[in-house]
């Protein structure tokens, strides 16, 4: 489904329908590490990642009789990823201290995000997003999904997909130009 | 100030050069389990499978011709002529089975509830697919515009959205009323009780129209990997949510506006004989 990816050989999703474990091990094997990055860069922790990974991988093994079209495998145990990071994020969510204060001050213009974007600064906006929000960005613009396809392979509708995409980079827009607001400011002193 | 024109590129920048690791370790890990975990049912209540596999095809031909060799049997060794015997239900209920429940008589749902279901299925009502905590029956397996069910689950997840299923699960609470409040027309919802179980009667309607839905559309999930399909548009649903000794059971009948009428006092026949007993 994602761009350089070959396609999932069907016969083997219609073989672990039937409980061929064998066939199951390959058609793992064959999404795991782009699974494992999908879920690494949604929840920003590679421990919960390779916990919904896991989840997932098991939790598609448990479903596939359910699933009507061998053809629609990928987006079908792309969502059921989608899932297991949502139920892994909340989980942490429920442990994790907010240790940090949004800035509340309008925003200010900048010469210029180049200079005062590093990675950390990305990382900390893009943690501030909902995890909701967070699988939109990683579908689109990671895998490179056109939104009608996140939109199905998470199952909503388009205009929710592109709402929760609008939100999202407006979202890390204002906390990038609030850190470099902060960071502005600081300089001055 | 930056625009979403100039933050994409640096998103996805960041996103592709964030560094990957190798899934092999959590592969095995997750194939270990699965080396062990089975897999679930593709039936769901009610679930509609057009054809029967093979294994079940051959049992239901052991079944009939057993049953045929008997009523031979039971025909040659009467009297002929003389009156039969008025058929009776069975004074020890079977316990329910996919097979089983072909056939019209009382029936024991044994799940480990504090209590067991007991409800008599009238002739010509069929098993639905069942989980060990989904068990239904069917009238002309529960389509529009004849069909009708009645089904036995305990709910942990609903399937939320215009489609059910294809929105994704939402896990609710453990309560009566976590339940209800989710899926019940408000105005609806009244106390009942059922053999002395205390819960919340409710009614609500199915979608009108379903063309926009993937066939696996659904309303719930249970904890034992059972779930509660859609089989036809604008379905009357009325759900009896019981605490049974701290356990939420759900007792959900369905029909149309087009089901006759026989079939429905058959429904309503089914809910009146349901008892829930030590």
């Amino acid at each position: 489904m994602p761009d350089g990816e070959p396609p999932v050989d069907t016969d083997l999703v219609v073989r672990a329908q039937r409980g061929d474990r064998e066939a199951y091990g390959f058609l793992a094997a064959g999404v795991a590490d782009r699974f494992l990055a999908v879920a690494r860069r949604i929840l920003r922790d590679i421990d919960l990642a390779e916990d919904a990974t896991q989840q997932a991988l098991v939790a598609i093994w448990q479903n596939l009789p359910k699933l009507r079209d061998p053809a629609r495998f990928e987006a079908w145990s792309y969502r059921l990823l989608v899932r297991a990071c949502y139920a892994e994020g909340r989980r942490e969510r429920r442990w994790a201290p907010n240790l940090r204060l949004l800035p509340t001050d309008a925003p200010i213009a900048t010469d210029g995000l180049s200079s005062v974007i590093d990675r950390d600064q990305l990382e900390t906006a893009f943690r501030r997003l909902s995890l909701e929000h967070r699988a939109v960005v990683v579908l689109h613009h990671y895998l490179d999904l056109p939104l009608d396809r996140v939109a199905e392979l998470l199952g909503i509708p388009i205009g929710t997909a592109a709402s929760r995409l609008h939100y999202a980079m407006r979202g890390l827009r204002a906390a990038l130009d609030a850190d470099a607001r902060s960071t502005a400011r600081e300089a001055t002193r | 100030v930056t625009t979403d024109r100039d933050i994409a590129p640096l998103v996805r920048s960041w996103l592709h050069d964030d560094p990957d690791g190798s899934a092999e370790r959590l592969l095995d890990a997750a194939l270990a389990i699965v080396d062990t975990t089975p897999q679930r049912s593709a039936a769901r209540w009610p679930a509609r499978r057009p054809t029967m596999n093979t294994i079940v095809r051959i049992g239901v031909a052991a079944a009939v011709l057993a049953m045929a060799v008997a009523l031979g049997y039971s025909l040659i060794s009467q009297n002929v002529g003389a009156p039969g015997p008025e058929p009776t239900v069975a004074p020890t209920p079977a316990p329910f089975s996919h097979h089983a429940a072909s056939r019209s008589g009382t029936y024991v749902i044994d799940w480990e509830l504090p209590g067991r279901i007991v409800f008599t299925v009238p002739t010509g009502w069929s098993p639905a697919q069942n989980a060990p905590d989904s068990v239904g029956v069917l009238k002309d397996n529960g389509g529009a515009p004849s069909g009708a069910g009645l089904g036995f689950f305990e709910v942990r997840e609903l399937l939320t959205g215009i489609c059910g299923r294809w929105m994704g699960p939402t896990l609710i609470g453990p309560t009566i009323d976590d339940f209800v409040d989710a899926v019940a027309e408000p105005a609806t919802s009244r106390p009942t009780a059922i053999a002395g179980y205390r819960g919340i009667y409710a009614e609500f309607d199915g979608l009108s129209d379903l063309a926009p839905c993937p066939p696996d559309r659904g309303l719930w999930t249970t904890h034992g990997g059972g779930s509660r399909g859609i089989f036809g548009p604008a379905e009357r649903n009325r759900v009896w949510v019981l605490d049974v000794g701290g356990r939420r059971l759900v007792i959900n009948a369905f029909h149309y506006d087009s089901t006759d009428s026989a079939a429905r006092q058959e429904l309503d026949a089914m809910i009146e004989s349901i008892r829930i007993v030590p």
